[in-house]
């Protein structure tokens, strides 16, 4: 494994007290690993973004221990935030400063010459509309400045909490590739995202969590194929009934969708050659591949599977 | 810390709020001045013109009471001074005195006062400090408020995480940009005060300009603490709103409720009294019932106080002192210690 970039061990946070008590992360094992981009994953309320609001000293643990470039935070964390870039939840800015402004302000406060906020507003593409007030900009406009925000300081590690909110198509391909370079360009990104097909085409490792505890973590094709044990083929037939009749006799999982059939089988020839046993041809026979979403699913069967922000 | 400070102090220039706020600090005392000279300005010849012309519409009316005088000066309390062998002329001349008054000069008929330091302090300068002591709560509730509203401090606390010296250096802007303007307007507003009186001829008695130097030092501290209160007690509540309905609250339902179940009593505890007392050098009230308490060390012998009470300018700098203590603190500990949203 890779030197860590940020680790949690036991970590716990629990709002309110009493019988409005209400743990929203709960002994949270965490490890990620430098470079790359690393997928967080959770249904609503699975305490992904309360996480990420504690690792960046917004919101105080209630137990536990939280590391980043393996330094303790929130204790020491003045020593390491300015490798840090994040986006949390959704933009935050003055409404009514132009994206220049409110760039100008984080950049300044922190020592920064003004031209980081040049580049930065180039780089997202905002620097023909930087003097337009923030709040006329459109949520993908808001988003990208959120970005340019955390580059202004070429930061180690990036966090990015649901970064495709309300952007386009043409912008959520501009974002994944933005994050897809700098993950491999060496800065570590954590990526939390209600997107599981943009997290299965960018991520290299993913984390879930449900219910403020850690379900599975790995690289994504070592849960794909973890849970992919049983492989199911959609399998089409002239005597749909009869031929999931024969395959129920030999012992195999048989789901009907609509005109096919759904079969669990290590191996699709096994399915060919039974069913052409029985005087059942095969017009067709489809590897139904598993995705990071039902995997996702299978994890959090137990969570609440609305997806998408939250704490 | 001084690289925070001058981005806050940026960020305090940039906000268009705190610039209207900021304008009505120099808008609302020009018109306070204006007001003030307006008030105060010399007896014109026209105005002699408008005093004569009133006398004479007068003046039949009163010679008819000064005969009556004459004729029943007892009816106007002259029986002692007349006496019986007062002669009809005396007696007329007493009773032209008493319906009359003494002579007087136009000014004091018109009763206009003049531009003088001490009474310019005590009116058109408090009104002054009022304008400044709410437009700076305003502007340091505003100020900080919409760092709340938009959720952009969570964002700066990104780039700063040490949370104490965001809060400091935020407060220590709010603090420059108030008295700053506070020395500003009030120097602005007394050398105007002080040229208007000087081109009127107007005669100052000897330290009346160090009394109010000194009342305005305590102006601009007045007005430095309120913006400093705004900003402490947004930041303690997370909203401008919640923050200027309590101190709308505490300065008037804390005042008049005190006042209605506990009468003048109450009054050393209020801060209106209070900031009264701070700025104006002490305040004085009367106690209802109150004991009257002597003083015997004076040239008169003993004298009584008929039962008013001073609230001294130490008590009041104490009892401020103290509310902007434990508001600093509040606000202070509040930032520190809890999640941001």
């Amino acid at each position: 494994m890779a030197e860590a970039v940020i680790e949690t061990r036991g970590l716990r946070k629990v709002f309110g007290s009493g019988r409005d008590e209400r743990v929203a992360v709960d002994d949270l094992d965490l490890l990620v690993g430098a470079g790359g981009v690393h997928g967080f994953l959770g249904p609503n309320g699975s305490g992904k973004t309360t996480t990420i609001r504690m690792l960046l000293g917004l919101a105080r643990a209630t137990g536990g221990e939280m590391r980043l470039f393996g330094t303790p935070v929130p204790e020491r964390l003045p020593e390491v935030v300015a490798r840090v870039g994040a986006v949390v939840e959704s933009p935050k800015f003055s409404p009514r400063f132009s994206g220049r402004q409110n760039l100008t302000l984080l950049s300044r406060s922190v020592g920064l010459p003004d031209c980081r906020v040049d580049a930065a507003l180039e780089t997202v593409g905002l620097a023909d509309r930087d003097r337009d007030a923030y709040q006329d900009y459109s949520l993908g406009m808001q988003q990208r400045l959120a970005i340019a925000a955390t580059l202004l300081r070429e930061p180690r590690l990036l966090v990015l909490d649901e970064p495709t909110n309300g952007l386009d198509p043409a912008g959520i391909r501009e974002i994944r590739e933005t994050v897809r370079d700098l993950g491999a360009s060496g800065v570590t990104v954590l990526l939390s995202s209600h997107i599981l097909a943009e997290v299965q085409q960018v991520c290299d490792v993913v984390t879930i969590i449900g219910r403020g505890r850690l379900l599975a973590s790995g690289r994504v094709e070592d849960l794909l194929g973890g849970h992919a044990a049983a492989t199911r083929h959609r399998v089409v037939v002239d005597d749909a009934v009869t031929a999931a009749g024969r395959l129920r006799a030999a012992g195999l999982g048989v789901e009907e969708a609509g005109d096919a059939l759904l079969v669990e089988a290590p191996d699709g020839s096994e399915v060919a050659r039974l069913l052409g046993a029985h005087g059942l041809w095969v017009r067709e026979l489809t590897p139904v591949r598993r995705d990071l979403e039902s995997v996702f699913l299978e994890l959090t069967s137990a969570s609440p599977v609305a997806l998408g922000g939250g704490r | 810390m001084g690289t925070l400070l001058r981005t806050e102090l940026t960020r305090l220039r940039w906000r268009r709020a705190v610039l209207v706020l900021l304008a009505a600090c120099v808008l609302g005392p020009a018109l306070i001045l204006a007001g003030e000279a307006w008030n105060t300005r010399p007896v014109s010849d026209a105005d002699r013109h408008a005093v004569e012309l009133e006398l004479t519409a007068h003046r039949e009316a009163v010679e008819r009471d000064v005969a009556r005088c004459t004729r029943r000066p007892e009816e106007y309390g002259l029986g002692v001074e007349v006496g019986p062998g007062a002669t009809p002329d005396a007696v007329a001349t007493l009773c032209r005195e008493r319906v009359w008054g003494p002579p007087m000069s136009v000014e004091d008929w018109i009763g206009r006062p003049r531009l003088e330091p001490a009474h310019v302090a005590d009116g058109a300068g408090v009104a002054v400090v009022v304008v400044l002591v709410v437009a700076t709560l305003l502007a340091g509730a505003t100020f900080v408020g919409q760092d709340w509203a938009s959720g952009s401090l969570s964002n700066q606390l990104l780039f700063e995480p040490r949370r104490g010296r965001v809060w400091a250096a935020k407060a220590l802007a709010v603090l420059v940009g108030c008295a700053g303007t506070a020395v500003l307007v009030l120097t602005l507003f007394w050398l105007a005060v002080w040229a208007l009186g000087r081109a009127r001829g107007v005669p100052v008695p000897d330290g009346a300009w160090g009394d109010v130097a000194a009342m305005q030092a305590r102006g601009v501290l007045l007005v430095a603490g309120s913006g400093i209160v705004g900003y402490a007690l947004t930041t303690l509540f997370r909203s401008t709103v919640a923050a200027l309905g309590l101190v709308v609250a505490v300065v008037v339902l804390g005042t008049i409720l005190p006042l209605a179940v506990l009468g003048s009593g109450a009054e050393p505890w209020l801060i209106p009294m209070n900031a009264g007392a701070f700025l104006q050098d002490g305040y004085q009230y009367w106690v209802e019932g109150g004991v009257t308490e002597y003083s015997c060390a004076t040239p008169e012998g003993c004298v009584g106080d008929g039962g008013s009470r001073t609230l001294t300018l130490a008590q009041g700098a104490t009892y401020l002192a103290a509310l902007l203590t434990a508001t600093l603190s509040a606000s202070l500990w509040s930032f520190h210690a809890r999640d941001l949203p």
